[in-house]
């Protein structure tokens, strides 16, 4: 007996041991064996009531939802007649009012218009359009200037004599 | 088994509706509760849901144009009730969907309307791990055994892509199962 080999000769393919586990689990965890009861109960007799419980909160919601609507559409009219005053009201109020003139426009207002606005005019354009007669030297230049100063000026820069100046003019 | 025209057309006239209502009721009371259920997962919340839905039932049946059977549009119904229960609960308790979900678990294995041994809470579990739309298809299709077909019109997906859902669904289970 003591000669005989300890080893049978068997062989098992290799990493046999290793996957026998996860193979004897999948053949247990398989489709059929996921339970088709997920386990869940309910209170006995539940069914039979079901349609009384549903019937009764209709019943109780019902007037609520005529409730409901009615206000909305109160809702609706208190819109309605809010904005028709307020249109109303704007409408006259516009009417009323008096018509704007040239002379109401801000000062700033003109200013701002002519500084965004490119109104692509030239200076010749500008003078064609620009009422000359009616400026006053005072609307350019804020500095008052009185007679005296400007015939200083004309004698002492120009070499200009005055009486020849009042000459001229009485011939 | 009354004809399902036969059964709008009731419930659409105020004289027969209230008979016509209670046999709806009836016929789809238990199959949406366990529709419901397995969304919701405990007894209470699936209660108020299959009321609610009826509610909208009764509410919107004049709206309803036939376009897919009554069955189909019932349970879609009750479908988005009851999706929208969980949203609103969720936000309610302040947590995301998936952190409510691992609530409604933990407080299943005391619920005493779930008598579920432990590869019943292990595969409620595994079904959590899903995401939204492929716990729907797994649900109807394994426990309700619902056709793809009749899936495919309560939830508007088309049958290729339910069946795709399926099958990530069930080996997304089993992986589960595997290593859990």
């Amino acid at each position: 007996m003591k000669n005989l080999p300890k080893n049978s000769g068997f062989k098992a393919p290799d990493s046999y041991f290793d996957k026998l586990s996860e193979k004897i689990y999948s053949s247990v965890v398989d489709k059929n064996a996921i339970p088709k009861n997920e386990g869940f109960t309910v209170p006995d007799n539940y069914f039979d009531t079901v349609h009384t419980r549903v019937q009764k909160r209709i019943q109780t919601l019902e007037p609520k939802v005529i409730h409901l609507e009615t206000y909305r559409k109160k809702y609706y009219f208190a819109a309605a007649a809010a904005a028709a005053i307020i249109l109303f009201t704007t409408i006259l109020w516009n009417n009323n009012a008096t018509t704007l003139t040239f002379q109401d426009l801000a000062s700033t207002d003109i200013e701002n218009y002519f500084n965004d606005v490119d109104l692509d005019l030239s200076t010749y354009d500008l003078a064609q359009m620009l009422p000359i007669d009616e400026f006053e030297i005072t609307d350019v230049i804020d500095v008052t200037i009185n007679e005296e100063q400007i015939m200083n000026y004309l004698e002492s820069n120009n070499g200009i004599d005055i009486q020849e100046l009042y000459l001229d003019n009485y011939e | 088994m009354i004809v399902e025209e036969t059964l709008v057309h009731q419930l659409k006239h105020e004289d027969s509706q209230a008979q016509a209502f209670e046999t709806l009721v009836d016929t789809y009371k238990v199959r949406l509760y366990w529709h419901i259920r397995k969304i919701v997962l405990n007894h209470e919340d699936a209660d108020d849901v299959l009321q609610n839905t009826f509610i909208k039932v009764y509410k919107n049946i004049k709206n309803f144009k036939g376009e897919s059977k009554l069955f189909s549009w019932v349970y879609r119904i009750a479908t988005n009730e009851a999706l929208t229960f969980l949203k609103s609960k969720s936000k309610m308790k302040g947590v995301s969907n998936e952190e409510l979900h691992n609530l409604l678990l933990e407080n299943l294995e005391s619920d005493v309307y779930f008598e579920g041994d432990e590869i019943q809470l292990k595969l409620q579990k595994a079904i959590a791990t899903l995401p939204e739309k492929q716990k729907l298809v797994f649900n109807m299709k394994y426990f309700d055994e619902l056709k793809y077909e009749e899936i495919s019109d309560i939830l508007g997906t088309t049958v290729g892509g339910l069946k795709a859902s399926y099958h990530q669904a069930a080996k997304k289970i089993e992986f589960f199962l595997k290593n859990n």
